[in-house]
């Protein structure tokens, strides 16, 4: 399948409440309970920008009880 | 093939083809019954003169040779009934007919078929169509009656020989006056039926009409002569460039259990577009200035790629192709249309694609009779259809005031394996209709298809600028319902795992928690032991998001370690200690590891280096440490485990999962397994797997418990013996081992009676679920299937024993829990049931990510669009599809998809098949294409099951019958093991490449021998040759086989041996001992194809020059209970004498079934004339034997040239020129002999008709004879056959008979026999798609149709 090469090109990198983090192109409405995080490219490059962003994998919920 | 524009006298492409004693016999065969095009040459018969007669388009000739062989179906009547409004009259009506059929010659015209079978048509000028009138004012039929009548009428068939090609009739009745008109569709097409409406109704009204100029009769004529054209043969390039070779005929999914080959019946789906949809349509298309049956078109194709995945689309548009003013005939065309898409495109584009591939087209439009001719041409290869879905839009009738209903059928040719038909109503909707090969496609999938063709619309014109990807298919109710989880009312607590099983401590601590070996652990020591570890731990630094390694064997002391490690806080990461060090080393550090659990004797396993704390627990002194439980609480959120999976590429990836979603994952699924305190579990699953675990934490979960092997490799008989003895109730067994374990138990009947077995890791085919069913006796089965991403087992399939599935694998069922599973295409839309999508696993229970790699975790659990609440989607590169009741199938995995002559294919389907044979382990598929191999090809490696051998050419053989021909390895290589990287995953580059067999060299023995061996070596210029070897495994065929006998005759002018001789005989050392010993008894025709079987015999009586060698893919797939024989060609034979007649070339055969199966049951089989023999034969033999069935494979009568009767027609002083020429010609030949033997048997009229032959004959007459493989011998053989058929009269005889005919033979409008002609007991023939005259014999989908009828009539 090629499937990523028609994926379309612009990417955003998004994030739940949880601060969990993802990507999800900016043609298809946003999913319910995700936010964009200001950065956008392809989805490579998204992927590449979590990489640095996520550096805590713990959820938010978890994070804050363990602080 | 060469079709028409060859030369008659060409050869086979000589020793070098793959087929070349074949390609000869059906080229020339197919030219002798094709009459020679340019040169039309009308015919008088019996001195009676007829009219000017017109050759049939090939449009037409294929109607016709449908007509012959029975089949109706595909081109229906073609039917206009209209009823008038009270002011017409029954006088006007009926002079308008006559009108009517004076302008259009169609309904006027006529067929005559002369002696040999050549059709015309033709049409007199005083002629009418019948009229029929019934009723009358003073006593009008009722209405029910007219009904009847009408529909009596025109259903009624008709007879294109006796009488003209149409008939009306004309009802008055309580309801008015209304008329039918019936044409024939070989004159006839649905544009040309709208175009005689307008017509019959401007006569009614006593309009007058532009004068037409009639040319329909000559349109034969006009085809042919454009055919030779350059025009023509570029317009043919075009086409050639833009399918080429590979191509792939878009289709909707077929069903699962067919190889594609459709059968006759069709099946019609009609439905309705509301007048509001197309008026929008209208608007819309309006708008954007497109037509709007473009819009329609648009839709079909947006459907046709959302259904296939695959926007590289081709499809058929059938075009009416007709001008404004044009006579009644038939001038639509299907039209291939190929042109590529993304599912970015809008709707507009899509038009834009479709108008600009129609253009196209349209300029270089051929016959599709012909195009499908051209492209099928590989003779290696069975040929796919080049259109096989079809979109047509008919246009409306023009609305007159005189017509006050008019009945439409839409009644669709019936050719391609799926059509669309869409027309507009007299309600302003729009009626629509699937017609479809029901073999093929389920009605319910079409039923849905139908419905989201209507949904595709309404959001095409919802608003500008929509793209196919943002097109929905499935509506939310539907998607909620497909994607649920299994019923579950129960409640889930928020208790973490290990605080489950430590209740039951409490409660019931003397209760059996774990049987292993000769130790009984009770819940509460178990409880204890782990709690105690716990403190250990905690005093370690074990605590949230804190990991240890749990390194021991799976053991109570393992179970200890990680119920201990969840205690205190920590997540525990199974490590498997036979694992490679370097993995394990890979896990223990990628995953933090604080502290290592194992034993003393496995220190040497675990490596050096770590900065973790290593507890032996063989020595550790525990006893300072509390029993009670530590008292941690555990979040939700906190990390439960760390599963390390092998990656596709690389290292292993840590999947950390959190406690929440793992406690109410057990909780639900422990509900779905119906587990209580009963259950006693053998969790056979290993521990390196999550769903090993959720095995033995569901017993204890639930206060049962749970019998751990003491080691992995019980044998079956111990598996069952542990069962039976420790009360087993459950067992969790990965599917190869269950597979073994149900061998034993059924081959000793000593199944213990169980309640559950669950099972999965991998596909189930249906093969090995019934045996699971009957073997184990079992209440229920569960299929599990999950990524270690979303947790143990997210989806299950649970069964009572017996169930039946269709496709490759069991399915995989449905979500577990607080999940919900999608099949989604590439842009993440919902596919409909039966596509097939990726399968995303969604809701709570799913993991955190992967250990240290935020960017793949990113990469595959990404947002949930269709969660109301937030959440994410787990992509799990398996593709899926939805079953009719909701549940998942597996298919494959997204990159185990590969591509290969334009085919798609599925490696796991063929590694299935692979693996449904006796004695096949372990099954691999590669597609390869490197150094070793040359090009790209499938070769496939198997591995045998412990002590068993591989009969890889059975296997082969096997494969060839179960898949699709394309799909079947080039190779299949067997493997001692398939090879391990230290990963311990599959190594791919240590594959060895296929080798050709390695062949030992036998040296002759004796002179014959020695002199046999010289001759096949020059002959087939093939060295070395061994005396064992087989004549047709080192590339020997019918015409080596020929040349060596004349090659040993010149050099031992005594010799008697025949090819039969050398085809019984296939080795230099068989052969040189017939030689040795005088020719064999068996008879100089014979060849016994296959010599035993329990079924009766199969005579295989041959075609022209067939030697029977032809037949041999066919008796390979009827197997080795089906006994065949096969009579030579006579004109290959020995004893052949010129002038033989029928009568005389069937003695020889029919004495030999006489000796051989008198009182017998069995079969004939006769292929092209070989036909005419069988049935003779069988006439001849009568009740001497039991014949079952006579099968006809696309058997033709004789051309047109030699029949007795048809005079040939000179030109003033051509035959004197001819009869010069040939003369001129024998002078030089070295056949001059064999020759004058063939002209010595000809009277004057025989003489005559050669002549005419020859003049039709664009190359000069050969003289390259007299070699076998020459042009002139081949003309010589063909010119020797038509003088032995032409006497030939066929006479009725009952005997039953099942006919085929090759799909090309149609189109190339050959004089197939109607059989039904001669017995009661035959049926109309069926059609053999992608394949011709010369290869059918050799089709797959013949084989299996064959094989149907043979076993129908035992």
């Amino acid at each position: 399948m090629s499937a990523v090469e028609k994926l379309p090109e612009s990417w955003s990198v998004v994030r739940d409440a949880e601060h969990r983090y993802s990507v999800w192109p900016d043609d298809k409405a946003m999913p319910v309970g995700w936010i964009k995080v200001p950065y956008s490219g392809t989805r490579d490059a998204c992927l590449a920008r979590i990489k640095e962003l996520w550096v805590d994998p713990r959820p938010l919920g978890l994070r804050q009880a363990m602080a | 093939m060469g079709g028409s524009t060859a030369s008659r006298f060409a050869p086979g492409n000589g020793l070098n083809g793959p087929l070349p004693f074949q390609a000869t016999i059906g080229d020339d065969m197919n030219k002798l019954f094709t009459p020679a095009p340019a040169n039309y040459h009308p015919v008088i018969i019996d001195g009676e003169t007829f009219s000017d007669g017109f050759p049939l388009t090939l449009a037409q000739k294929r109607i016709w040779s449908l007509e012959q062989i029975g089949n109706s179906t595909v081109f229906p009547l073609q039917v206009l009934t209209l009823r008038w409004s009270a002011s017409v009259t029954l006088d006007q009506l009926q002079g308008a007919l006559v009108k009517l059929a004076d302008r259009h010659s169609a309904l006027r015209t006529r067929f005559r078929r002369f002696a040999g079978g050549r059709i015309e048509q033709f049409a007199l000028s005083g002629d009418t169509s019948p009229v029929e009138t019934l009723g009358s004012d003073s006593n009008p039929l009722t209405s029910p009656e007219a009904d009847e009548q009408r529909q009596a009428f025109v259903s009624r068939p008709f007879d294109l020989l006796n009488g003209v090609a149409s008939r009306c009739q004309l009802i008055i009745s309580q309801d008015g006056l209304e008329s039918s008109i019936v044409l024939h569709p070989i004159v006839c097409d649905e544009a040309a039926l709208a175009a005689l409406q307008e017509d019959l109704v401007a006569f009614v009204d006593g309009r007058s009409l532009p004068i037409l100029a009639d040319d329909s009769l000559h349109r034969g004529a006009i085809e042919e002569t454009w055919l030779e054209t350059d025009d023509f043969a570029s317009a043919l390039t075009c086409w050639r460039e833009l399918i080429g070779e590979e191509y792939n005929a878009t289709v909707l999914p077929t069903r699962f259990s067919t190889s594609g080959y459709a059968g006759t019946r069709r099946r019609r789906a009609p439905f309705q577009l509301d007048p509001a949809l197309w008026n929008d349509i209208k608007t819309y298309a309006g708008q954007h200035g497109q037509s709007a049956e473009l819009l329609l078109s648009a839709a079909f194709a947006i459907l046709l790629a959302r259904y296939s995945g695959t926007y590289t689309l081709q499809y058929g548009l059938l075009l009416s192709n007709r001008a404004s003013l044009e006579p009644i005939c038939r001038t639509e065309q299907i039209l291939p249309l190929n042109f590529e898409l993304t599912s970015r495109a809008s709707v507009l584009d899509v038009c834009q694609a479709i108008a600009s591939s129609r253009t196209e087209g349209a300029r270089n439009l051929v016959p599709y009779e012909r195009l499908v001719q051209e492209m099928q041409s590989h003779e290696e290869r069975e040929q796919e259809a080049i259109v096989k879905s079809l979109f047509e839009f008919r246009a409306p009738c023009a609305h007159s005031e005189r017509v006050l209903h008019q009945r439409v059928k839409l009644a669709p040719r019936s050719d391609v394996e799926l059509a669309l038909i869409v027309s507009p109503n007299a309600s302003g909707g729009l009626d629509a209709q699937f017609d479809y090969a029901e073999d093929l496609y389920e009605p319910a999938m079409i039923e849905r298809a139908a419905l989201h063709f209507s949904r595709i619309l309404e959001q095409a014109v919802g608003r500008t600028g929509v793209r196919i990807k943002d097109i929905q298919l499935i509506g939310e109710d539907e998607l909620r319902i497909l994607s649920a989880p299994y019923d579950d009312d129960g409640a889930n607590d928020d208790r973490p795992v290990h605080e489950h099983i430590a209740a039951h401590a409490a409660r019931t601590p003397d209760k059996t928690a774990i049987i292993f070996a000769d130790e009984v652990w009770s819940h509460g020591r178990l409880d204890q032991s782990a709690n105690r570890l716990a403190h250990r731990l905690i005093k370690l630094g074990v605590g949230a998001e804190v990991s240890v390694a749990i390194a021991v064997k799976r053991s109570p002391e393992a179970i200890v370690g990680i119920l201990a490690t969840l205690k205190a806080g920590g997540a525990y990461i199974p490590v498997e200690p036979d694992h490679p060090t370097t993995r394990n080393h890979h896990i223990l550090r990628d995953g933090g590891v604080k502290v290592i659990l194992t034993h003393s004797w496995l220190l040497d396993r675990i490596p050096d280096g770590l900065d973790a704390i290593i507890l032996e627990l063989d020595r550790l002194d525990l006893s300072d440490e509390q029993d009670a439980a530590p008292d941690v609480r555990v979040h939700k959120d906190q990390l439960a485990y760390i599963m390390y999976t092998s990656g596709s590429t690389g290292l292993p990836k840590g999947v950390a999962v959190e406690h929440g979603p793992l406690t109410h994952h057990m909780q639900n699924t422990s509900r779905v397994y119906g587990m209580s305190e009963e259950s006693r579990e053998l969790p056979f699953l290993p521990f390196s797997s999550d769903g090993g675990h959720e095995r033995w934490m569901n017993p204890l979960m639930e206060g049962g418990s749970i019998i751990l092997p003491d080691h992995p490799l019980w044998t079956p008989e111990e598996t069952l013996t542990v069962m039976r003895k420790h009360g087993a109730n459950n067992a969790s067994i990965p599917t190869t081992y269950l597979q073994q374990l149900a061998e034993w138990a059924d081959l000793t009947d000593s199944a213990p009676p169980m309640r559950l077995y669950s099972f999965g890791g991998e596909g189930l085919a249906q093969q090995t679920f019934d045996l699971l069913s009957t073997a184990l006796k079992s209440e229920w089965l569960i299929n599990g299937y999950g990524p270690t991403e979303t947790i143990m087992t997210p989806m299950v399939w649970k069964v009572r024993a017996g169930q039946k599935f269709e496709g490759t694998y069991a399915p995989i069922g449905r979500a577990v829990g607080n999940r919900r599973v999608y099949v989604l295409d590439p842009d993440l839309n919902p596919c409909p049931i039966g596509v097939t999508g990726e399968l995303y696993i969604a809701g709570e229970g799913m993991a955190r990510g992967y250990i240290g790699k935020p960017d793949t975790t990113a990469d595959r659990f990404i947002p949930d669009p269709f969660a109301p609440d937030g959440g994410r989607l787990y992509r799990s590169g398996d593709l899926t599809r939805w079953r009719e009741d909701g549940t998942v199938e597996f298919v494959g995995r997204v990159d185990h998809q590969v591509k290969l002559r334009g085919y798609r294919i599925e490696l796991g389907e063929i590694e299935a098949a692979l693996l449904q044979q006796d004695g096949v382990g372990e099954a691999l598929v590669v597609l390869r294409d490197d150094e070793a191999t040359k090009q790209k090809m499938l070769v496939a490696y198997v591995v045998p099951k412990q002590g068993l051998e591989l009969d890889i050419s059975a296997i082969h053989l096997a494969l060839e019958r179960a898949l699709p021909a394309y799909m079947v390895p080039s190779a299949i290589v067997s493997l001692k093991s398939m090879p391990i990287n230290p990963n311990s995953k599959l190594d791919r580059f240590a594959l060895p490449a296929p080798t050709p067999m390695q062949r030992t060299i036998i040296e002759p023995e004796t002179a014959t021998e020695a002199e046999v061996l010289e001759l096949w070596q020059q002959i087939l210029n093939i060295s070395p040759i061994s005396v064992e070897d087989n004549f047709f495994s080192i590339g020997g065929n019918s015409l080596g086989a020929i040349r060596i006998l004349s090659a040993l005759r010149q050099r031992k002018p005594q010799d008697r041996t025949t090819i039969a001789d050398l085809f019984n005989n296939p080795t230099v050392r068989s052969f040189a001992g017939i030689i040795e010993a005088g020719h064999d008894q068996s008879g100089s025709e014979v060849i016994v194809l296959r010599a035993s079987g329990s079924r009766p015999m199969l005579y295989c009586f041959p075609g022209l020059l067939v030697s029977t060698r032809e037949y041999v893919k066919l008796v390979d797939y009827l197997g080795a209970d089906q006994p065949a024989t096969g009579f030579i060609c006579y004109s290959l034979s020995e004893q052949k004498q010129i002038g033989a007649s029928v009568d005389e070339i069937i003695e020889g055969y029919v004495d030999y079934i006489r000796a051989n199966s008198k009182g017998q049951p069995c079969y004939f089989l006769g292929w092209s004339w070989g036909g005419l023999l069988a049935y003779e034969a069988a006439r001849r033999l009568g009740d001497e034997i039991d014949l079952r069935l006579i099968t006809m494979v696309d058997v033709c009568d004789l051309g047109t040239e030699f029949a007795i009767g048809a005079t040939p027609r000179f030109k003033q002083g051509e035959r004197d020129q001819l009869h010069a020429t040939v003369q001129d010609w024998l002078s030089r030949t070295a056949m001059r002999a064999e020759w004058d033997r063939l002209l010595g048997v000809m009277d004057a009229d025989t003489y005559d008709q050669f002549l005419r032959f020859v003049g039709d004959e664009k190359d000069a007459l050969p003289t390259d004879g007299p070699d076998i493989s020459s042009r002139e011998h081949t003309f010589w053989i063909l010119i020797d056959n038509a003088l032995i058929f032409r006497r030939h009269q066929l006479q009725p005889y009952d005997v039953p008979i099942h006919s085929w005919a090759a799909d090309d033979s149609l189109n190339r409008g050959l004089n197939l026999i109607d059989w039904r002609r001669y017995s009661p007991r035959a049926n109309p023939a069926e059609i053999i798609s992608g394949t011709n005259h010369l290869h059918v014999i050799g089709s797959q989908a013949f084989h299996s149709r064959l094989a149907h009828r043979l076993k129908d009539a035992l």
